[in-house]
């Protein structure tokens, strides 16, 4: 960063120091990573920018389509992106990400290189890790996987897609060994001195990481993976939702602590400030570690199955969380505070102005920081039990975690991207490329504020996630009300995308061709923070990983055996495969051709389908009826093409993978030219009976109808399906 | 390159013994030990008042919050009461009860669900395939994620007559974005024609239960 950043490295007086200080501080000492661990280090960020290249596209496609204004091609599903997007940002950008960073920093702080057989795991980390991406990908693009980043059983994804997903996870297990290994190698060489800051965050982040991955770990490997094999026929579905969100929350804090990381060591040293408190910041993570865990099931909380007293326990454990939180808070503003008047600048606020605002690695990591105020307030919002049921599973979630892991982690990893890929790469930064930096920072900042914004607001008006429009049709006043917030939402992801590309252009620049480092002008500094004023004390109770993970164990314990067990004795049945993600997302019905629907009527007069057919006289002719699936085509096929009039008892039967039902119309349109109605079903003009939804493998249904020669359409009336082809001809003679 | 020998070239105190405490804060950095403790005082008890309005409103309403034990053969909903007859029953005690199925991608009954104005009305749902949402925006705090094999409920009493959105929250498809039913709240003093709740007592293939 030379030359654009004023950073005057602070003069300490001689009395200021112990002598063991002073011999720290050598006045040449440079921090500089090793050349296998520069490449190690770009290597993984700048594939985790890739990432969040490939992320921000499907992000952009996304944010337009729910605007309501632009059509996907039909080749392109929205739901498809949805999961692409969640998946590159929030699994791949991050993990592949904060492994990177941690290598990085714990060559730094332990013996300035890795140790070979760490580093070698770290590469076996990788591999892994992208094979198990790759795997991932491939059934996502070709439509056999578009689950979400949830994936949610029993909607079930191709074998491959869970797969890929176990293999990525175990890849980055092996990028905390690789760190473990790199702590304990280094311990054992001076026989256990106090742990440098950063190895003590990144240890305790990647232990977390491991416990927490043992929910999802569990739910692919022993629920998902055979189910999706076909070796065994159902699943548990309350028990998979538990164990991801086991997994679920503690995942936010896996992409928090390296951002709590870069903010409590690397922003102290760029606003030539100091750590405010060594062993506040130990004492924060361990907190974190302990109360990140066992709180999943405050997401879980407008569902059945487990008892109001757990949730509320996990609830409590949630809230919990605050406490880590505001010593986090309290640290890094008084680090502000104190570097900012010892620059000279006095009044309730006017250090402010000390602050190195023109720096964009600065910028970028307090721009987070802020952020992260609404962003935690809201988290306290969601894990209320009873504001919860306002906004579960609305627009406001999205715009919770847009303020949380997209910008406060992302931000702050792409603050340090900045200086970390210069670093390793052997480059300079210059003010131009400074001020490039500035601007994609202020363009996050401004692109999120617009989408976020709108996100939490339409949600509180109720507005759903995770759906490719919200537009119910003309006669939908609420749906109306959200409209404007979809387009502020276009806007703002619009504004973002350009923020995102430019990040990753810089990076690439820094990575090949900013300029190298000369002589005179070194390559972009390693900034991370010295210990605080009064020196370093730790209590050697901070560092008994073994105390804390029990603690940790009893704490999971407490709050999950009895949700467990209630899910393991409530006598449920498992649910077999449904992939109802398949086939047409169906076009845009717009309200100026769509027919006005006041709900589909059908007349109480109706004969009502039964479970066994009737006898004798009573059956007349019997026709059977298949509904299913042909790959991505719905079909709706009679044993034969016509019938003589008279009593027919259609026996039907669904052999597909999703519910179908049967519609009777006598009508004189061609079954492929039936009129549309609202909310993609086809109107039912001439409806003489029908068949209710029958889940996939049901036992048949029997339908008899009086039927008079004419023409007549059967169909599948399940909204979409019509679309998709679920129709065929029938005569009467 | 340092060599792996000179711990003393860690950044971070690498190995280095422990240091002793240095002389205290200049006067005018003294307000922080202050302002961290009235932080901490005043987070904490910001903390005490989140747990108790939670926890005292969510013992109030406990009947309000899905959270019930019932669970059901998801191949078996349209036969397993009260299931088998999607619709809006009127209980003995003046409330109602609505009884929903989620499907992909769609609602039984399929007709709009009507409900009297001004009373309680307990919604039961369940799913006959995949994970679904019942949300009714706008008018309620009706929010449930319905699970396949298990029974969502929630009590809501409408006071805004009307025919209003219900959606599905939960993403369930390719056809996720159509799947919408309605609920037709009626006007004060309009009496609702609901039959009677049949399933006042447990039959063959009642729901179970648990204990």
């Amino acid at each position: 960063m030379t030359g654009t950043v004023d950073s005057p490295v602070r003069e300490l007086g001689a009395d200021d120091m112990s002598r063991s200080e002073q011999l720290r501080r050598l006045p040449n000492r440079e921090l500089r990573l090793g050349r296998a661990e520069s490449r190690l280090v770009l290597t993984h960020v700048i594939t985790a920018l890739t990432a969040l290249l490939l992320g921000g596209i499907a992000g952009l496609l996304q944010s337009l389509q729910h605007s309501g204004r632009v059509d996907l091609p039909e080749w392109l599903g929205y739901y498809q992106l949805v999961t692409a997007h969640g998946l590159l940002m929030a699994i791949v950008f991050t993990t592949i990400f904060i492994v990177g960073f941690f290598y990085a920093g714990m060559a730094i702080v332990t013996d300035g290189e890795l140790y070979e057989s760490p580093r070698t795991l770290a590469w076996v980390a990788y591999a892994t890790m992208i094979i198990g991406a790759v795997l991932v990908v491939i059934p996502v693009l070709a439509g056999e996987a578009s689950v979400l980043y949830t994936f949610y059983a029993p909607m079930q994804a191709h074998p491959a897609f869970y797969i890929g997903l176990a293999l990525f996870v175990i890849g980055s297990w092996i990028g905390g060994a690789a760190i473990f290994r790199q702590y304990a190698m280094w311990r054992k060489a001076y026989g256990a001195p106090t742990t440098p800051l950063f190895a003590f965050m990144a240890v305790a982040t990647m232990l977390l990481w491991q416990v927490a991955t043992l929910g999802v770990a569990l739910e692919v490997l022993l629920q998902l993976i055979p189910w999706s094999l076909g070796w065994t026929p159902t699943v548990d579905v309350l028990l998979s939702r538990t164990l991801f969100w086991f997994f679920g929350h503690p995942l936010v804090y896996f992409w928090l602590l390296p951002a709590y990381t870069a903010w409590y060591l690397v922003l102290p040293k760029l606003i030539g400030g100091r750590v405010f408190s060594d062993n506040l910041a130990r004492l924060a993570f361990m907190l974190l570690l302990l109360f990140s865990v066992p709180v999943g099931l405050h997401h879980q909380l407008m569902e059945p199955g487990v008892s109001q007293g757990w949730k509320l326990l996990q609830v409590g454990l949630t809230f919990a969380v605050v406490i880590p939180s505001l010593i986090t808070a309290f640290s890094l503003w008084a680090t502000m505070e104190l570097a900012g008047r010892e620059r000279g600048y006095g009044g309730w606020f006017g250090w402010l102005r000390g602050l190195p605002w023109r720096d964009a690695r600065f910028l970028a990591l307090m721009m987070g920081m802020l952020v992260f105020i609404p962003g935690g307030a809201g988290g306290i919002i969601l894990a209320s039990f009873n504001l919860n049921q306002v906004v579960h599973n609305t627009m406001f979630i999205t715009g919770h975690f847009h303020l949380t892991v997209a910008t406060a982690v992302a931000l702050t990893f792409i603050g340090t991207a900045f200086w970390l890929v210069p670093h390793a790469a052997g480059r300079r930064v210059t003010p131009r490329a400074n001020r490039w930096m500035l601007a994609q920072v202020w363009l996050w900042v401004i692109g999120m504020t617009v989408m976020s914004t709108a996100q939490h607001v339409v949600g509180l008006l109720g507005a759903p996630r995770r759906t490719k429009w919200i537009d119910y049709g003309p006669n939908e006043p609420i749906a109306h009300s959200w409209d404007p917030y979809q387009m502020a939402m276009a806007i703002g992801g619009t504004i973002l995308f350009v923020s995102v590309v430019l990040a990753f252009v810089l990076v690439i620049y820094l990575a090949v061709k900013a300029p190298r480092e000369t002589a005179t002008e070194p390559r972009a500094e390693f900034p991370l923070a010295d210990p605080p004023r009064n020196g370093l004390d730790v209590p050697e109770w901070l560092e008994r990983w073994r105390l804390w993970l029990t603690i940790l164990g009893v704490l999971i314990v407490s709050a999950y055996a009895g949700p467990i067990m209630e899910i393991f004795n409530n006598d449920s049945v498992g649910s077999k495969p449904v992939q109802s993600f398949k086939g047409s997302e169906g076009g845009r019905v717009l309200p100026s051709t769509a027919a006005s629907s006041d709900g589909v009527k059908v007349s109480p007069l109706e004969p009502a389908a039964t479970a066994t057919p009737p006898v004798g006289e009573a059956l007349g002719t019997k026709v059977g009826v298949e509904l299913g699936e042909d790959g991505g085509k719905l079909f709706v096929r009679t044993e034969q093409p016509s019938v003589a009039a008279g009593t027919v008892t259609f026996e039907v039967e669904n052999t597909g993978a999703m519910p179908h039902e049967l519609v009777v119309l006598k009508t004189d349109t061609p079954a492929n030219e039936l009129p549309l109605a609202e909310g993609g079903v086809a109107k039912e003009d001439g409806r003489v009976g029908g068949v209710d939804p029958m889940s996939p493998g049901a036992d048949p249904m029997y339908l008899t109808l009086d039927l008079k020669p004419g023409n007549y359409v059967l169909l599948c009336n399940v909204p979409g399906h019509y679309g998709m082809g679920q129709y065929v001809a029938f005569t009467v003679e | 390159m340092s060599t792996p020998n000179e711990p003393t070239q860690n950044p971070d105190l690498a190995g280095a013994p422990t240091v002793a405490a240095g002389p205290a804060l200049p006067a005018r950095f003294e307000h922080l030990e202050l302002l961290e403790k009235w932080w901490l005082r005043v987070g904490t008890a910001l903390l005490i008042v989140f747990v108790s309005v939670v926890f005292i409103d969510a013992m109030r309403n406990s009947t309000k919050h899905s959270h019930g034990a019932t669970v059901l053969d998801p191949t078996k909903v349209t036969m397993t009461a009260p299931f088998d007859k999607p619709g809006v029953y009127r209980n003995a005690d003046g409330s109602y009860d609505a009884v929903v199925v989620a499907y992909t991608f769609g609602f039984m009954p399929r007709e709009d669900i009507v409900v009297p104005h001004g009373k309680q009305v307990h919604f039961k749902v369940t799913s006959l395939d995949v994970v679904h949402g019942f949300q009714i925006p706008g008018v309620s705090n009706v929010n449930l994620e319905v699970i396949p094999g298990h029974v969502s409920e929630v009590t809501q009493t409408f006071t805004k007559p009307g025919r209003h959105l219900i959606v599905c929250h939960q993403y369930c498809g390719s056809s996720h974005h159509f799947m919408v039913s309605h609920i037709r709240v009626l006007k004060p003093g309009e009496t609702s024609d609901a039959p009677a709740n049949p399933n006042t007592t447990s039959g063959h293939h009642q729901a179970k239960e648990n204990a």
